[in-house]
């Protein structure tokens, strides 16, 4: 009984979720583009729509191919079981929305996605859903934002573009002493570089089209469940701990236990809401999931290289990773990410704003679009982008400032990549010496 | 629904369908550190399938309070003080039942089919054989409230395809599920579990006493919990039917639901 061992990451990356199909010995996963599946016969319907039998009934809730995905990454970040969604901002719709309802209160960090914070403070008010945001590098401020109708306190691990860091161990624990889950955006760090369900976190989501996908090709989502909170000693969550007139009158924990939580998205939030994921997309994503780890130990050997460049280039006044000494949460980052702190980061010309357009403009390699997580390099303006709908105190808050450009850093050659920032800072140097445009960029 | 026995609350679940006369009655009893959740699929579908379903958390175990029983001999006399209790109280209709269990499970409901034969009218065992001798390493790990017991017991009860997956239920993975359920057990609890697997020694008495040919034994072919050995030496002293699934391994309900299924419902329908 000496020596058990679990397959390793790579392993499951490869593996999990899949087996050689049955019928035709296909060793890549299939694509079942098929809406909906045959019943064997009346007895195998009716239990299916029981839950007393397992299979697929109608793509919108469950799908052979989306099913390989939702195991593979489920295993990964070691939690109970998955649901993929058509994107990052369905599985955090569907992530909270499951645990919270009109009257509901949510405790968030203030520095998220643009995306996700629209949906906080904008989209989900409209439903009845309150959120607090906090600094995400006051643990303690968790704490004090906690309302009776608190729900769910959420964050991101990494967050995007200064790239502060969550304390995930303290942040869960202030959450758990309050009977509440702590749900984690984990997009830009993967299960490769933290496992965040193994340091705290109940409930995990990501944006698949970043870097478990990894190639730009397919938008999509996904919500694990670690399986490990107990949502009836809380007492807070009657959607999972007393009966349910939608489904059966089915009671989740009772019938479900640890996967209460997650069977309860899919049984509830992806019949009804229905942001599910396609099966091309789902084997897209898949495609891109068997590489991840060789993928991250590129993007952040060659983002190690960049962040060292850069924060010794005269063009650039500051370099917000945590890398390097300086930033706030070095030291954390070191604790919580020893492999790495992501390879997605931001940082600040000398010229302001107008120095940044013409950096952005002089690149050549690194592509001006809005994304994070491709194979290749991409560059972007968040205070004219991804954040720009947020007003100048939000954007302050996020500690965005008008002149900050966000670099995704890709799997390409290190001496192209920084062949290609350094021509491009000279380009923005000689914009910013310009005493015209110069002036320009200080307004 | 909860209810008080022996000075513990224990949660029975029904299968989602409440209890009627005229019905068999189907008790399933969970493994060592595990709760009534693990029965989920067979439950249900029994439930709906003309079976009033009784799927209990031993004390101590899943949503029941209480200490942890230590032999085997007590858990067989609990459950039939549970089932007392039940067909006194709640509504569930006197009469022999069918005793279903998962290992351990398996255990208290072959001594219990000895300990009150006349009110068992069938065994179903699902993974698990005869002895069930628990290695020292696990024990002391377990005896330890280390994750190590934890670990072992994921890795060695699912076979490898199952822990790389492929579950039947989308999007689940039952070698993470399993390892989430035995670390809500309370301290202790997983020991004397795997301590009175170790100890118990009185299956031949029981056989004695419950008869031969009522007996349906559902192993995977890879159980390296509970070796094929052990499962046919069990069958042969109950003189029971062997059912034999592929690619399974220790944890038979969650790593193969449909062949199981199709196994139970081959001996009961």
């Amino acid at each position: 009984m000496s020596g058990p061992r679990f397959p390793g990451f790579d392993t499951l990356a490869l593996h999990a979720g899949q087996q050689p199909d049955r019928e035709t010995g296909a060793r890549a996963t299939p694509i079942y583009q098929s809406t909906s599946f045959v019943f064997d016969d009346s007895d195998k319907a009716s239990s299916l729509f029981d839950v007393a039998r397992a299979g697929h009934v109608y793509s919108r809730i469950s799908n052979p191919t989306v099913a390989v995905l939702e195991e593979r990454v489920a295993a990964l970040e070691g939690g109970v079981g998955a649901v993929c969604t058509a994107s990052g901002m369905a599985a955090i719709h569907l992530g909270l929305t499951t645990i919270t309802g009109a009257g509901g209160h949510i405790v968030a960090s203030r520095s998220l996605y643009g995306g996700t914070h629209n949906l906080l403070s904008y989209t989900l008010p409209r439903f009845g859903i309150e959120t607090t945001f906090v600094d995400p590098r006051d643990p303690e401020a968790f704490a004090a934002a906690i309302r009776p109708e608190t729900r769910v306190l959420f964050a991101e691990t990494v967050a995007n573009p200064r790239c502060e860091v969550l304390d995930i161990p303290r942040v869960s624990a202030i959450a758990h002493d309050a009977g509440l889950p702590l749900m984690i955006d984990a997009t830009l760090t993967t299960p490769c570089l933290m496992q965040v369900l193994r340091l705290g976190a109940d409930i995990v989501m990501h944006s698949l089209t970043k870097f478990m996908g990894g190639h730009g090709v397919a938008v999509g989502g996904a919500l694990v469940d670690s399986g490990r909170f107990d949502w009836e000693a809380s007492g807070r969550f009657p959607e999972l701990t007393e009966p349910y007139a939608g489904f059966h009158g089915m009671n989740f924990v009772e019938e479900f236990g640890p996967s209460a939580y997650i069977m309860r998205a899919r049984k509830e939030g992806l019949r009804d809401f229905g942001a599910s994921l396609s099966p091309g997309n789902a084997f897209h994503l898949l495609q891109g999931l068997e590489t991840l780890s060789m993928r991250m130990e590129r993007h952040v050997a060659n983002t190690t290289s960049i962040v060292q460049f850069l924060s010794q280039h005269e063009a650039v006044s500051v370099v917000h990773h945590p890398d390097l000494p300086t930033h706030p949460d070095h030291a954390l980052a070191q604790k919580l990410l020893p492999r790495g702190a992501g390879a997605v980061f931001s940082f600040e010309l000398a010229g302001g704003r107008a120095a940044g357009s013409a950096f952005i403009e002089a690149l050549q390699l690194f592509s001006h679009l809005a994304n994070v997580g491709d194979a290749k390099s991409l560059v972007i303006h968040p205070a004219s982008t991804t954040h720009s709908r947020m007003d100048d105190a939000d954007l302050q808050a996020a500690g965005i400032s008008p002149g900050l450009v966000r670099l995704s850093v890709g799997l390409e050659n290190i001496d192209d990549l920084e062949a290609d920032l350094s021509q491009a800072l000279r380009r923005a140097a000689r914009v910013a010496s310009t005493p015209s445009v110069g002036k320009e960029g200080s307004a | 629904m909860k209810v008080q026995v022996a000075g513990s609350e224990i949660f029975v679940g029904q299968g989602g369908v409440d209890w009627a006369s005229g019905r068999d009655t189907l008790v399933l009893q969970h493994g060592a550190g595990m709760d009534r959740t693990v029965w989920v699929l067979l439950a249900r579908y029994f439930a709906r399938h003309g079976f009033n379903v009784v799927c209990a958390d031993l004390p101590a175990h899943g949503g029941s309070t209480g200490e942890a029983l230590t032999s085997i001999e007590s858990q067989a006399a609990f459950l039939w003080q549970l089932l007392d209790v039940l067909q006194a109280d709640h509504g569930l209709p006197a009469g022999p039942a069918i005793l279903g269990g998962h290992s351990m499970g398996a255990l208290i409901a072959v001594e219990a089919a000895g300990q009150q034969p006349a009110r068992t009218a069938q065994l179903l065992l699902f993974g698990s054989g005869y002895p069930m001798p628990v290695a020292q390493p696990l024990l002391d790990a377990a005896a330890a409230n280390e994750q190590t017991a934890i670990d072992m017991i994921a890795i060695y009860s699912h076979c490898l395809k199952s822990q790389l997956g492929h579950n039947a239920i989308a999007g689940i993975s039952v070698q993470n599920s399993a390892m989430a359920l035995l670390e809500r057990c309370p301290p202790g609890v997983l020991h004397a579990d795997l301590s009175a697997c170790n100890a118990y020694e009185g299956v031949d008495k029981a056989a004695a006493a419950f008869g031969e040919g009522k007996t349906t034994l559902i192993v995977g072919d890879e159980d390296r919990m509970t070796p094929m050995k052990m499962s046919r030496n069990l069958a042969g002293q109950l003189g029971g039917q062997l059912v034999v699934l592929k690619d399974c391994g220790h944890m038979v309900m969650s790593e193969q639901p449909e062949q199981t299924l199709q196994a139970v419902r081959n001996a009961l329908l």
